[in-house]
């Protein structure tokens, strides 16, 4: 501690406090010190995790770089950090940084906090914690969906020291679901069993690749994810590649050949199209539909299902009057009906044909329906179990050597979609199964009283309808404590009782979880050998958890005797038991960075198809259901919000707040987020030095901009029912007309009732989606004014 | 990467592999530790074409879009070098165009003269500072830092004459100017909507220069 303070007091009264350029003057003041290098990695959740070179002197941080090992063939690329991993130094040192436990002062939202002691902070969040268990139970506490360190065995989020805490004080209510892809992956099981995909490097077998929404150079361009070996395999393959989406996305950059700009939420329609032209060109492989599939067509119905409920009597119409035509489908998705009809027969006689489809299909009011559909196209052409085809989900790793987590044995079982926590907070005693998804149990036992929001800022920032967000935080009878845990101050713990400053992965031993790599097809996992010390008076997660179990009476039961280094050695010699290619621990330590051998890039659902009655899917048939059985059975028995319906084929469904919604009258432009280069979700918008380059900027095609008179560069107010977003405008022709976006996780900042922030969440509604209870936040109408 | 001793420092990119993902920008910005407000190498938005709307409501388009990421090219008759009134913008060895802090008087002259905005006032110093190649890598053996942390390999950087050998000598590209202007010392591979420069009909955008950027963000 003593080392520790006096770096960060050493930089910090150099430059006035906490500047974001503490090296220029240190560096000459202690020039003959060496330079020291150590391993560490980014663990924000882009589903990447790549390795990050800390290079200090005299324990400050000079720069950092990358993984720079091996020749950098493909074999033996390096994981190279993006932008976001390379912006480490500026995450340690920002101004924002919180380096002293804080306490509200003021109404709660207001953002007002004192500075008070560790021991303090323990003595009062463990007696708040103590009268919360005595008057509301266990289930009262809550841990929200987080994404800010995940990845990690000590410091996971949502998995590690304060679930273990918690679960052994008594439990916490469960969440289910991700704010990234809860309709796709309740979708998938639903369809698939799970949402079995194929390595991205088996796009080079395919002489077509026709992507939905998929923007891997985007979402997961850091060199651990699968940016750069997409990049590689369109390069090799030479074969045709189409984007279908909203927006030209970077993406299309490069070695692709087509971009068919889609009206957001509409791709269930034109799929139907093409399912229509299909079956009247004879142009479906029925062999295929016949022997994996049920309810494509009647014949392979359930018994129990109605006359002309399968798919291909939606799509002649035979079930509500409507033939899915191309000219029908043109008016809903703005594609050519040409383009269509071409396309049904592009896809269905070009193999091995590769589809996929991104997540942002999939965030919309309807958004269950878009990934079946997409997934149904993969079926209807045949083309999976196959190199070079693939399941329509979007691709995933080839193998990953995972490290074992810390024991969390929650004896609680409830749990809610991640999405409700708001709706738990003020109405929780009221959620059912039926109702809203809730699963463990038919109804929930208590509102939740104690949040902990731990590296987290879904409380309000990448939640939906921030000010009724900010209605329901704010009233303390409602939760009664939130502690937040983090590095930085965000939107989100301006809502904190409490604020506990963590300490970031340059400042502490752990492993960055392999498990939630995307590497594709060579594995590799990362021991953060500790850089600098913490700054300030930051710590370890683990170490506070470890005084709030003291504290609770825990001590023995929480730390098994352990420190976290020992908790690391323990974990990983456990998971060297099953599995004996890793080195030793003391060698993972002292390498940091260890890859592992290349290995057989997956294709999807390979074993189903070759042998489909031994292999079966984990679907109540063991076959791939474009009827769901089970969504069939959800039909009859859930309450659904008014609007909203549960079908079991995938139909096109006009979506709340579409293209189609009676309220584009007064809102005529779509809107939605998309991810960013410079951030994950809204972590990293701390850091001018990524905001600079990677400004928020608000997209409006050409056309619409003209009509509103509003130029590039321009301040603009885009605005519906639920908010008002002020940002930056971009004239673009690379976004379809009657169409604006603007990145997702721009940190909401509100003046006089606008957000100026520019935080797409402001605009999206709080309503859960149907069969998911998941959030459909593309999903928003607007109208765009010059500010 | 090594260079000989009379051999021409150059840059090479490929644009069809260049995704604007700026990590070239900040890994610069982070080793040679400058404020916000210098960036020594640049990623500039090229995009254009036209959308038309058909009677039946539906779509066509020919939009396309691309990046450059250009830092400063160690021109062989650099523009920036005439303009210093002091002779601190210099050349050295391998050709590499630096500006010695002891002689800059902060006048921006050179700035105004280049014509790929390769030198930045920093505020802080009071001086012009500018891309050196990563000098004292270079004389490691090593590449400049934007080269070493490109995801998708797009920068490479070496002797410019061997670099032309293999990437071809392209460098006239839109945002770009004419490479007859100051010989940059910069070959492209175009992606394949690449437009030569001079070319007016596709919009350019550095997204730096529309907006200020605060940390008081709470």
């Amino acid at each position: 501690m003593q080392q520790n303070r006096r770096n960060f007091l050493k930089w910090s009264a150099l430059f006035g406090g906490l500047a974001t350029n503490p090296i220029s003057l240190s560096a000459n003041l202690l020039k003959d010190t060496p330079i020291l290098t150590k391993w560490a990695g980014c663990n924000v959740n882009c589903g990447t995790k790549c390795p990050v070179k800390v290079h200090t002197q005299d324990g400050v941080i000079k720069y950092v770089s990358t993984d720079d090992e091996g020749d950098d063939s493909f074999d033996k690329r390096q994981a190279r950090a993006c932008i976001r991993g390379r912006s480490s130094k500026y995450k340690v040192y920002n101004a924002n940084r919180i380096t002293r436990p804080l306490k509200r002062v003021g109404k709660r939202g207001e953002g007002k906090f004192i500075p008070i002691s560790w021991e303090q902070a323990f003595d009062e969040i463990a007696s708040k914690m103590k009268e919360t268990k005595e008057k509301y139970g266990n289930e009262a506490f809550f841990i929200t969906y987080a994404t800010g360190t995940t990845g990690t065995i000590v410091n996971r989020c949502t998995k590690g020291p304060w679930a273990r805490l918690l679960s052994l004080y008594g439990g916490y209510l469960n969440y289910h679901n991700s704010y990234s892809t809860a309709q796709i992956s309740n979708a998938m099981n639903f369809f698939y069993g799970g949402s079995p995909s194929s390595d991205i490097a088996t796009l080079r077998s395919a002489k077509l690749a026709i992507f939905f929404g998929t923007n891997h150079v985007e979402t997961r361009m850091g060199g651990g994810g699968i940016g750069y070996a997409y990049q590689k395999a369109l390069e090799e393959s030479g074969c045709k590649i189409i984007h279908i989406d909203p927006r030209y996305n970077d993406s299309i950059i490069g070695h692709c050949d087509e971009w068919i700009p889609i009206a957001p939420g509409t791709d269930a329609a034109l799929i139907a199209a093409l399912a229509y032209v299909m079956i009247k060109e004879n142009l479906l492989d029925r062999n295929f539909l016949d022997k994996y599939t049920i309810g494509f067509s009647e014949n392979t119905l359930p018994e129990d299902a109605p006359k002309n409920s399968s798919y291909e009597s939606y799509v002649l119409g035979l079930s509500d009057g409507v033939e899915k035509t191309p000219d029908w489908a043109s008016k809903i998705t703005k594609i050519p009906a040409r383009r269509i009809i071409q396309l049904a027969r592009e896809v269905s006689t070009i193999e091995p044909c590769f589809i996929e489809q991104g997540w942002g299909v999939q965030r919309h009011s309807n958004g269950e329906q878009g990934a079946r559909a997409i997934a149904t196209l993969a079926c209807m052409i045949g083309s999976i179990g196959i190199e070079g085809g693939n399941t329509g989900v979007r691709t995933g790793s080839s193998k990953t050597y995972d490290i074992m987590g810390m024991p969390c044995p929650n004896p609680i079982k409830d749990s809610i979609p991640c999405f409700l926590f708001t709706d738990a907070i003020y109405r929780g005693k009221e959620m059912t199964d039926v109702s809203d998804g809730v699963r463990g149990t038919t109804q929930l036992k208590q509102n939740i009283k104690f949040i902990f929001n731990t590296a987290g800022n879904c409380l309000t920032n990448q939640h939906s309808t921030i000010k009724e967000v900010d209605r329901i935080l704010s009233d303390e009878s409602l939760c009664e404590c939130i502690v937040d845990i983090n590095v930085t101050r965000t939107p989100s713990n301006n809502y904190a009782d409490y604020i506990l400053p963590d300490a970031t992965m340059l400042e502490q031993e752990d492993f960055i979880r392999p498990s939630a790599g995307y590497y594709s097809n060579r594995p590799y996992i990362i021991y953060c050998q500790k850089a600098i010390e913490p700054v300030g008076e930051s710590k370890p997660i683990y170490e506070m958890c470890l005084e709030l179990a003291k504290r609770l009476g825990i001590e023995n039961e929480f730390s098994e005797g352990r420190t976290q280094k020992d908790w690391l050695k323990y974990l990983y010699e456990e998971s060297m038991k099953k599995n004996p290619l890793l080195p030793s621990f003391k060698e993972m330590r002292e390498k940091g960075l260890v890859k592992f051998d290349p290995v057989k890039p997956t294709i999807a659902l390979e074993s189903f198809v070759k042998d489909p009655i031994n292999n079966p899917l984990k679907t109540p048939s063991g076959k791939i259901e474009i009827y769901s059985i089970k969504l069939a059975q959800m039909q009859k028995t859930w309450k659904l919000k008014q609007g909203q319906q549960i079908v079991p084929i995938p139909v096109f469904e006009s979506q709340r707040e579409g293209p189609l919604d009676p309220l584009k009258e007064k809102y005529p432009l779509q809107f939605f987020g998309y991810h960013y280069k410079g951030r994950t979700h809204s972590s990293f918008w701390e850091i001018s030095a990524i905001r600079e380059i990677n400004p928020q900027e608000i997209w409006v095609n050409t056309i619409d901009a003209k009509q509103r008179n509003i130029k590039t560069g321009d301040v603009i107010r885009v605005k519906n029912d639920l908010g008002v977003i002020q940002g930056i405008a971009k004239v673009t022709p690379k976004i379809i007309p009657g169409c604006a976006t603007t990145p997702q996780g721009a940190w909401v900042k509100y003046e006089n009732g606008i957000d100026i922030g520019t935080c797409v969440n402001s605009l999206a509604s709080l309503l859960p989606t149907a069969i998911s209870k998941g959030n459909g936040q593309h999903s928003i109408l607007v109208e765009i004014e010059k500010a | 990467m090594k260079l000989e001793e009379n051999s021409q420092f150059g840059f090479m990119l490929d644009q069809s592999k260049c995704v604007g993902c700026r990590t070239c920008s900040l890994s610069c910005k982070d080793y040679k530790n400058m404020p916000v407000g210098v960036n020594f190498r640049r990623v500039f938005e090229t995009e254009g074409g036209e959308w038309t709307c058909k009677s039946d409501g539906s779509l066509e388009q020919n939009i396309f879009a691309y990046y450059t990421s250009i830092s400063c090219n160690h021109c062989s008759n650099p523009s920036c070098l005439k303009a210093c009134p002091t002779g601190a913008t210099m050349k050295v060895k391998w050709g590499i165009v630096i500006v010695e802090d002891s002689m800059c008087i902060g006048c921006k002259a050179c700035a105004m003269a280049c014509p790929y905005g390769a030198p930045q006032f920093n505020h802080e110093s009071g001086h012009m500072s500018k891309c050196d190649g990563c000098y004292e890598r270079l004389k490691e053996g090593k590449n400049p830092i934007c080269v070493d942390s490109c995801p998708f390999r797009a920068l490479k950087a070496g002797d410019i004459t061997e670099l032309r050998e293999e990437y071809g000598n392209l460098a006239s590209i839109t945002p770009l100017p004419d490479a007859s202007i100051t010989h940059p010392n910069l070959c492209i591979v175009p992606e394949k909507h690449s437009l030569p420069s001079g070319n007016k009909s596709a919009i350019f955008h550095l997204p730096q220069n529309y907006q200020g950027v605060k940390d008081d963000i709470i």
